[in-house]
């Protein structure tokens, strides 16, 4: 029951979704190789579920001429890792011309369902006091300045945050650990937390769609960040791009309303 | 000077990300990245002065590499600062101030963490230059002091040869250097030539000699000092009648003279030298490239880009596959050739997608620890966004 939770959790995590297939597949050069991806995890969850928070995170300044946006990733983080998160931007003060540059408030607070679903399977059979759980939040400012009729360049800084906890009450193993070919799970705790700094530039194209490019730059972990994202009416797809993570390149389509 | 709202202010932004895959015929291929992220602003309060404000993020992934030392794994990221006044004085001549901060990470295994590589460094540097036009031609002089600091640096071969309480303290520190850079420069039309010359004084790194010294050791009571001669030449050659070609040659030229030689032992922990060689670091090298732009349309570009780097020591001898040494003195050859499309599909905004071969040659054999010789291809995309 135990090992069907776990992989019914790394699934969701998009991880191992092909692997864990019994051990025949699993000798195979292909699991082999994911197991490789499997230790890397777990060798450190923290920056892999970190990526993906960012992947969740939306900080970029409110559109020209609009108030507010709100905004979901779809992936690589609502599917297939049933992460959801929501993303609320709001206009404190407009870009006025040689003087104030424009004010965002961003906040965003995400959870993952499939965990949550795992506690509650487990709440009643379970021993540990740990209750399954991924939760993520961001807040932070945003200051933009028009420095062209269809550019502007943006900085601020930002708080992010990912939390997880999973603890079983035994180990369930993947592959031989015995001949490090494998690597077993019983206890994950993830506490990340960085303040970062973003800077960024966007390049109208139409009244509607715009490029944007940024850089994030997190402070405790030295942690570096980059995305770049095609914006249109309602769609926004791209890829962010982290230099040292399990995944260099994370392609991530969302979806957003303005108000 | 001007009131406040009179005041000129421009900002700067260039966003520039390289991405792809780097295959070279040693070693395992591997997913490159190269990031740089420059935001600036240029304020100017009157006509005759003007304060420009930087600051760059940049990173180097793991790829093919053209300086000698490094494996393909390494990577780095670059923090850099830097704040210039300029002024206009007695109608033409140009005065610069400009101070800059440093701050350099770098990664030589899997399993480091930023800020504590043996070679992360920090330079703090201070610059005065002055730029006086003498009809057509511009002429530059410039005086840099910089000091820089390697926060974990350690010896470690020292430290696990004498193994004392001592060592740690005395065989940390030692590639702290303060630099002093003479320069001067001449421009005329698209033609641009500088010669440098760099003196590299190191703090603690003392020179070591074939003898023991009175203490046990190999190193003399003379501190390591380098000179770097540097001379480049540029100039961008448009053709009359052919607008849409513009080529770039450039020359670079260096002389390294070092002070410090080397004392080669077999094993790590041996204790006794098997050979030694004076001046091991001096060298002389010559790059050249030649990049040439052919303007296909408004938006679209083709880049060719080839480059020669030929770099020769005086007296390092080159060594054979089993580490013994040859008498022949270590030369290393790097040809790279890229090949680029790029599409301007906006003022701001560029991709690129290029592809490099390279092809390195040393008569240097022994590669137990760093590639000498090998070929190499990296295919990606480049996006820029540039304001």
């Amino acid at each position: 029951m135990k090992k069907i939770k776990v992989i019914f959790l790394i699934i969701c995590l998009g991880i191992l979704a092909l692997p864990v297939r019994g051990d025949d597949f699993l000798s195979t050069p292909l699991g082999q190789e994911l197991i490789k991806l499997g230790i890397k995890f777990i060798n450190n969850p923290g920056d892999f579920l970190f990526n993906l928070h960012t992947d969740n995170e939306d900080f970029t300044p409110v559109r020209l001429g609009r108030r507010g946006t709100i905004r979901m990733n779809f992936y690589p983080t609502t599917f297939p890792a049933t992460w959801p998160a929501l993303n609320l931007k709001v206009k404190l003060l407009s870009d006025i011309p040689n003087s104030w540059p424009q004010i965002d408030l961003v906040a965003e607070y995400g959870r993952m369902i499939a965990l949550d679903v795992v506690g509650n399977m487990s709440a009643q059979s379970s021993t540990s006091t740990v209750k399954p759980s991924l939760t993520d939040y961001t807040y932070g400012i945003i200051f933009t300045k028009a420095v062209s009729e269809d550019t502007r360049i943006f900085f601020g800084p930002k708080l992010s945050k990912v939390v997880m906890n999973l603890d079983l009450s035994e180990p369930v193993t993947f592959g031989s650990t015995t001949t490090g070919a494998g690597f077993s799970l019983q206890k994950m705790m993830v506490d990340v937390n960085d303040v970062f700094f973003t800077l960024g530039i966007e390049n109208y194209y139409s009244q509607t769609s715009y490029v944007l490019a940024t850089v994030s730059y997190g402070f405790k972990y030295k942690k570096l960040t980059s995305r770049i994202g095609f914006y249109h009416k309602h769609l926004e797809v791209g890829f962010n791009i982290y230099p040292e993570g399990m995944f260099v390149v994370h392609p991530f389509l969302g979806w957003h309303w303005y108000f | 000077m001007a009131a406040l709202k009179d005041w000129r202010i421009a900002p700067y932004y260039n966003f520039s990300l390289d991405q792809g895959v780097s295959l070279p015929s040693v070693g395992d291929w591997d997913y490159t990245i190269n990031l740089t992220n420059d935001v600036g602003l240029i304020v100017k309060p009157t006509a005759e002065d003007s304060v420009v404000g930087f600051y760059e993020i940049k990173y180097v992934g793991p790829g093919l590499r053209t300086q000698e030392g490094e494996k393909f794994s390494d990577r780095y990221m670059d923090h850099l600062v830097v704040a210039r006044y300029q002024r206009t004085i007695l109608t033409d001549w140009q005065l610069k101030f400009q101070t800059n901060y440093l701050t350099e990470y770098r990664l030589t295994g899997a399993n480091e963490l930023w800020g504590q590589g043996l070679y992360d460094f920090n330079q703090l540097g201070i610059k005065l230059a002055v730029t006086k036009p003498l009809g057509e031609v511009k002429l530059t002089g410039g005086l840099q002091l910089s000091t820089i600091r390697f926060p974990n640096y350690t010896d470690l071969l020292s430290e696990i040869q004498t193994s004392t309480s001592t060592t740690v303290e005395s065989s940390a520190g030692k590639q702290d250097q303060n630099n002093y850079q003479l320069s001067l420069g001449a421009s005329y039309g698209e033609t641009y030539a500088e010669l440098d010359y760099i003196f590299q004084n190191y703090l603690k790194q003392k020179v070591v000699t074939d003898r023991v010294q009175p203490d046990g050791s190999y190193y003399s009571s003379d501190l390591q000092r380098d000179g770097i001669l540097a001379f480049q030449l540029a100039r961008e050659q448009k053709i009359p009648g052919l607008e849409w070609l513009k080529i770039i040659p450039e020359l670079n030229w260096r002389l390294r003279f070092s002070n410090q030689n080397y004392q080669h032992f077999e094993n790590i922990g041996d204790t006794v030298p098997v050979r030694y060689f004076s001046n091991y670091f001096s060298y002389s090298e010559i790059i050249f490239s030649l990049p040439v732009y052919l303007a296909t349309s408004k938006s679209w570009e083709i880049s060719l880009i080839p480059q020669w780097d030929i770099k020769t020591y005086a007296d390092r001898p080159a060594r054979a596959d089993d580490g013994s040494f040859l008498d022949a003195k270590q030369s290393n050859n790097i040809f790279l050739i890229t090949l680029g499309l790029n599409h301007h599909y906006s003022q701001t905004a560029t991709t690129t997608i290029f592809y490099t071969y390279q092809s390195s040659s040393s008569n240097m054999k022994y590669e137990k620890y760093l590639p000498y010789n090998y070929t190499g291809h990296y295919i990606g995309f480049k996006y820029s966004l540039h304001f």
